[in-house]
């Protein structure tokens, strides 16, 4: 027997349950009655759908503005080896010191620095304004067997903070103002971190009982975050930081030159990401999906080191970058992402939303819509309860969300019309219903010749698609029920065949089924 | 058959072996509602349960315990309990008991991940494929975090050092002596 077959049989060995009892023959039965008790199909989940938006902006957020961007992986296209992915991330920074040295000296010089520092007059604007901008990495595989293919993705963020605390966000993606504005409300971010006192205080507080080892990794990411959200610091409250990072184990790299070109110094630090196991679906299916696409776990763990660009003079924050070692599919020190810290001032007002849309966190406008999709109509009423429900249903599989949903009078009956938004893609979705109480499309609809027709159960379809935009029209073969659908890609950008086919094949069908199914 | 029969099938064929499974990484009072939660998930997918049930079922149950220690801020691989004390096959064996002694200080030394694939087959009695679904990887890979594992335990017992170069007494008890 090998000594590594040994081993395992020692370990045999001391399996707890090898000398405890198990479960008498009553508690077996009772746990059998208990689960038997149950009804068998688990009733579906009710109510609204998760407010999707949130979870993007408040992902981006976490990426960008709160400044812990990093290395990621998508769900379900997880990486594998090799070293590709790594080619295609920015290099590493021409740091004066590459390989750092301790920076207490140089913290506490720079700190005596920002202390003789004047803060500039007092601003004009109400409002303050941040725009950030920077890159992040997930690392995916396309397919089992393929290689591992680095996925950037180019992420703005504008942030206008009201006298109030309330907080307006444009996020682009690759450019495109995917979720249009988000609106949040005072508490719905962490307040600006607390730099009062002295400078072991600030430390503490910062750290918030991270072990001394993690601390300084701890103590500048709460400072990134805060000052992504909320802008720099006053002159004194910087010193009295940076006095007290003095203090902690911190890196120094010298002087650096940040991505948009300003010449700052650069100080680092560190912590160790344990092995993090993930739970495993529960369906069988999805468990081989996940299983085929997995990485080899990173039992090790690996280390983040965060890396902040300061203002040589005021030591306001340029910029900060994200590097990561030992991750199995990534060569050493792999820069995983950076943002870059561009504008810091007041401006008088916030900007209108426009077709961008608003309030993606703000009150309902309709039962449960998670935001606004423009206002509605006069003289409509919104739609709730059991008759909204055939409608939401419409959408349960996909990532649509209603904005609006009501009722609009009509000379001979009355008309449902709606507003959608794919809280993925962006992609906006209005629509118009009409059930028995008028007698199907006008005939000029129907033989419409820009529309070309098509087969859907129930009924006849018809549509007309450019790069941007799709109209449908459908119509029940009884002519009892119509309905007139168009959608519309966000931004400058095509509209998504995904979205197309939800159009096409989902919803226009669900509206022409009527309420009877 | 109905399902509720299939499912107390099931349920009688594998229920020890869950209970083993969760009582090794649990204290006892969490046993059995880990278990009987595990089942329930069971038997509300009993139409997609695959052919083979112990992986799926250990599967289940693991989700359940991670789930658990994250909503209790533990993010760490399940941690996987010794037994309180190690009952040496033959206590004649003196150096039986040394190389348990070491092994126990050794298993102290490996992270969470590396005893919980050591576990999967020495204490679950799982093969590599089966242990594979349980953590929702390739065998392969499983095969090869096995290797790491068992490799690293054995490195560690290999720079322990020896009982009986251990005092027999406390160094200050000796010293009180002189």
């Amino acid at each position: 027997m090998t000594p590594e077959r040994t081993v395992l049989a020692q370990l045999a060995d001391l399996d707890p349950t090898r000398h405890e009892p198990l479960a008498d023959r009553e508690q077996v039965d009772a746990t059998l009655a208990w689960v038997l008790a149950h009804d068998p199909v688990q009733p579906e989940p009710t109510g609204s759908r998760p407010h999707r938006r949130w979870v993007a902006l408040a992902g981006a957020a976490a990426a960008l503005v709160l400044g812990l961007a990093g290395a990621h992986v998508l769900p379900g296209l997880i990486t594998g080896t090799g070293s590709t992915a790594a080619a295609a991330t920015v290099p590493m920074l021409a740091y004066a010191q590459p390989e750092g040295t301790p920076a207490r000296a140089e913290l506490e010089q720079l700190a005596d620095r920002v202390r003789d520092a004047a803060d500039p007059p007092p601003p004009d604007g109400a409002y303050r304004y941040l725009r950030v901008v920077g890159e992040t990495w997930a690392f995916v595989k396309r397919s089992p067997e393929g290689s591992m293919e680095a996925d950037a993705l180019q992420l703005s963020m504008e942030t206008w903070v009201a006298p109030d605390g309330s907080i307006r966000v444009l996020q682009k993606d690759d450019g495109i103002a995917r979720y249009g504005y988000g609106d949040f409300a005072p508490g719905d971010f962490p307040p600006p971190a607390d730099l009062s006192g002295t400078p072991d205080e600030i430390v503490r507080r910062l750290a918030a009982g991270a072990p001394k080892d993690e601390a300084a990794y701890a103590v500048l990411s709460a400072y990134v975050s805060s000052v992504g959200l909320y802008g720099a610091y006053p002159a004194a409250e910087r010193s009295a930081f940076l006095d007290g990072l003095a203090a902690l184990d911190v890196t120094s790299y010298g002087t650096v030159a940040d991505r948009a070109g300003r010449t700052g110094l650069a100080f680092g630090a560190a912590h160790h990401v344990p092995y993090r196991p993930h739970p495993v679906p529960d369906d069988p299916a999805a468990a081989e999906q996940m299983r085929r696409s997995s990485p080899p776990a990173d039992l090790d763990g690996h280390i983040d080191d965060v890396r902040v660009i300061l203002d040589p003079v005021t030591g306001t924050l340029l910029a900060v970058e994200h590097i990561q070692s030992g991750v199995d599919y990534l060569p050493m020190d792999t820069v995983t992402g950076y943002t870059t810290f561009l504008e810091d001032t007041y401006v008088a007002t916030m900007p209108e939303c426009g077709h961008l849309g608003c309030g993606a966190n703000g009150p309902p406008a309709d039962g449960d819509s998670p935001f606004g999709g423009g206002a509605a109509r006069p003289g409509t009423e919104p739609i709730t309860g059991p008759e909204a429900n055939r409608f939401y249903d419409l959408t349960r599989d996909s990532d649509f969300t209603f904005g609006r949903l009501r009722r609009q009078p009509l000379p001979d009956g009355s008309e449902v019309e709606g507003f959608l938004r794919n809280l993925e893609t962006g992609t906006e979705m209005t629509f118009t219903y009409q059930d028995e109480s008028v007698g199907g499309l006008p005939a000029d609809l129907l033989d419409d010749p820009e529309y070309t027709a098509y087969d859907l159960p129930g009924g006849r379809g018809f549509i007309y698609l450019s790069d941007r935009t799709a109209t449908l029209r459908g119509q029940s073969h009884d002519g009892t029920r119509t309905a007139v659908v168009t959608i519309n890609a966000p931004g400058a950008g095509t509209l998504a065949n995904e979205d197309l086919a939800f159009a096409r094949d989902v919803f226009v069908p669900g509206l022409l089924r009527g309420s009877a199914e | 058959m109905s399902d509720a029969d299939r499912f107390t099938r099931l349920y009688r064929e594998h229920r020890a072996e869950l209970e083993r499974f969760v009582r090794r990484r649990l204290p006892p009072p969490q046993v059995e509602d880990v278990v009987a939660e595990a089942f329930l998930v069971a038997w509300r997918r009993l139409d997609a349960a695959p052919a083979e049930l112990r992986p799926w079922l250990f599967g289940i149950a693991r989700n359940l315990m991670l789930t658990a220690a994250r909503t209790h801020g533990r993010w760490h691989a399940l941690h996987v309990r010794l037994a309180a004390e190690p009952e040496p096959a033959d206590l004649e064996l003196a150096a039986d008991v040394a190389s348990r002694t070491d092994l126990v200080r050794a298993w102290g030394k490996l992270n969470a991940g590396e005893r919980e694939v050591l576990t999967l087959v020495a204490w679950d009695g799982l093969t590599a494929r089966e242990a594979a679904a349980v953590l929702g990887c390739e065998p392969g890979t499983f095969r090869v975090r096995l290797l790491r594992a068992r490799r690293h335990l054995l490195r560690i017992l290999d720079r322990l050092p020896q009982v009986d170069a251990w005092p027999e007494r406390p160094l200050a008890e000796e010293g009180a002596r002189r």
